[in-house]
């Protein structure tokens, strides 16, 4: 169901972009670029085709609509005013245009609000990687005192009071109830089905040359050579899933709570996705950096000296020229995405 | 000749070796992968990790009762783990989470 979905998604959009494109300017696929390595890499990028869904929580509809509910439902948070999407806002790339996300009572939190895109196949989440999967994830924030400061017994019991969720839950996951997993498990269902669409550089990667600019050609050979961005944007999500301390300045050291052993996970966090990435400045897992540009700045700058430092972190070199491809490169990756139907809660 | 000779000599010395850890096993990690997604041992063998990769890794389990951390691991290193009672351990790697191995530990 959710392949015949992407399929559908992608081939509209490939329609569409055939029609802006004038006929001639396929036959002028360029052969001249197509170097066996540059097909190579191309071939790295290539989207799948569908979305996994673990084999115990398998998608359904109705497990997609519970989920996308819940998402939009502020009763899930300890004051009934936050929702996830009070955060993971799909008009702001999924995040919050913020440096930093606010929890309950307004109050700052520690990082900025990473966005919910293609974490279908992420493994490990947060910015420390401390959630195994999604299902374990989505139990976090709702719980957490900082962010939506409800508890699960709370929120397990306001639900089920409601007939039009019973109803739902009944739907979702027959004879299983109002249960702290169902919540989530629908949740983590919804969450998979947010998935970035075609977007300019993926109409390149299959074939058409003409849709994307020679700068970001040019960008994207800095992308996978010099700039050596390519080590950790690894794949056609842009991450790797891993992490890496890039030597940002921080008193954060991020999973290095987690695996204290190993040196270099201290100031390490997950790579972020991206895609879309023009939608979510500031950036940096604090949110540090307010451009694309700045961003770049930085990684040719080559971060703070220090042991836990990834060892692919370092001073690049990078001409202005370099520089200016490589964002025209991750400007190709915005796709246009279209957003989720916004649903009605159950009142009663 | 010498070369002859000194390859036979390191021959005997791996197959000395091989002999006297036959019931242990060795992990390779390569291309941000381990050489297998499982792995049967039997309780008290060592597990050898061999990184051929171009990046570090790591060797972890947070699997109650096997929790170990074998810290950062650069290219060309090895890092052993001996697993003394049966049960199933999860491994991963605290880089890169998508490098997972499921050993099971049988009974001696």
């Amino acid at each position: 169901m959710v392949q015949r979905k992407i399929l559908i998604k992608s081939a509209v959009m490939l329609v569409a972009t055939a029609l802006l494109i004038p006929a001639v300017s396929w036959s002028q696929q360029a052969p001249a670029t197509a170097t066996p390595s540059l097909s190579t890499l191309k071939a790295k990028y290539k989207r799948p085709s569908d979305i996994p869904f673990p084999k115990n929580n398998a998608y359904t509809p109705a497990r997609e609509l519970l989920g996308r509910t819940l998402f939009f439902d502020p009763r899930l948070s300890g004051s009934n005013f936050m929702s996830c999407a009070t955060c993971h806002n799909p008009s702001l790339g999924w995040s919050d245009g913020l440096q930093r996300g606010l929890g309950h009572e307004m109050k700052q939190l520690g990082r900025r609000t990473p966005t919910i895109l293609n974490l279908a196949w992420a493994e490990l989440l947060f910015w420390d990687g401390r959630a195994a999967n999604l299902e374990e994830q989505a139990a976090g924030p709702m719980q957490s005192p900082a962010e939506m400061n409800g508890t699960m017994n709370e929120i397990v019991d306001k639900i089920q009071r409601l007939p039009g969720y019973r109803k739902m839950f009944d739907a979702a996951y027959p004879g299983e109830g109002v249960t702290p997993a169902t919540i989530t498990k629908a949740i983590a269902t919804f969450e998979r089905t947010v998935v970035s669409s075609v977007a300019p550089f993926d109409y390149w990667i299959a074939g058409h040359e003409d849709a994307i600019s020679e700068s970001a050609k040019r960008g994207f050979a800095v992308f996978n050579g010099k700039g050596n961005c390519a080590v950790c944007h690894a794949g056609w999500t842009f991450t790797d899933g891993g992490f890496h301390d890039v030597g940002l300045p921080s008193t954060d050291i991020g999973r290095g709570k987690l695996t204290p052993a190993v040196a270099t996970m201290k100031h390490a966090f997950k790579t972020p996705t991206l895609r879309n990435i023009e939608q979510r400045a500031p950036y940096m897992h604090d949110g540090s950096v307010t451009t694309l540009q700045q961003v770049v700045n930085f990684y040719d700058e080559g971060g703070a000296v220090r042991p836990s430092k990834s060892k692919n972190i370092k001073p690049l070199t990078l001409s202005a020229a370099d520089k200016a491809d490589l964002v025209a490169f991750l400007q190709t990756l915005t796709s246009s995405d279209p957003l989720p139907a916004i649903p009605v809660l159950p009142r009663q | 000749m010498r070369l002859t000779t000194a390859m036979l000599v390191t021959c005997a010395l791996i197959a000395a070796a091989h002999a006297a850890l036959a019931d242990d096993v060795r992990v390779v990690q390569r291309d941000k992968r381990f050489s297998a997604t499982k792995v049967t041992v039997k309780s008290g063998d060592l597990v050898t990790f061999v990184n051929n990769d171009e990046a570090m890794h790591n060797v972890y389990s947070f699997t109650q009762g096997f929790s170990f951390d074998l810290g950062g691991q650069e290219p060309g290193e090895e890092t052993t783990v001996r697993l003394s009672r049966p049960g199933v351990v999860d491994i991963r790697c605290a880089i890169h989470p998508k490098m997972k191995l499921q050993i099971t530990v049988e009974p001696r």
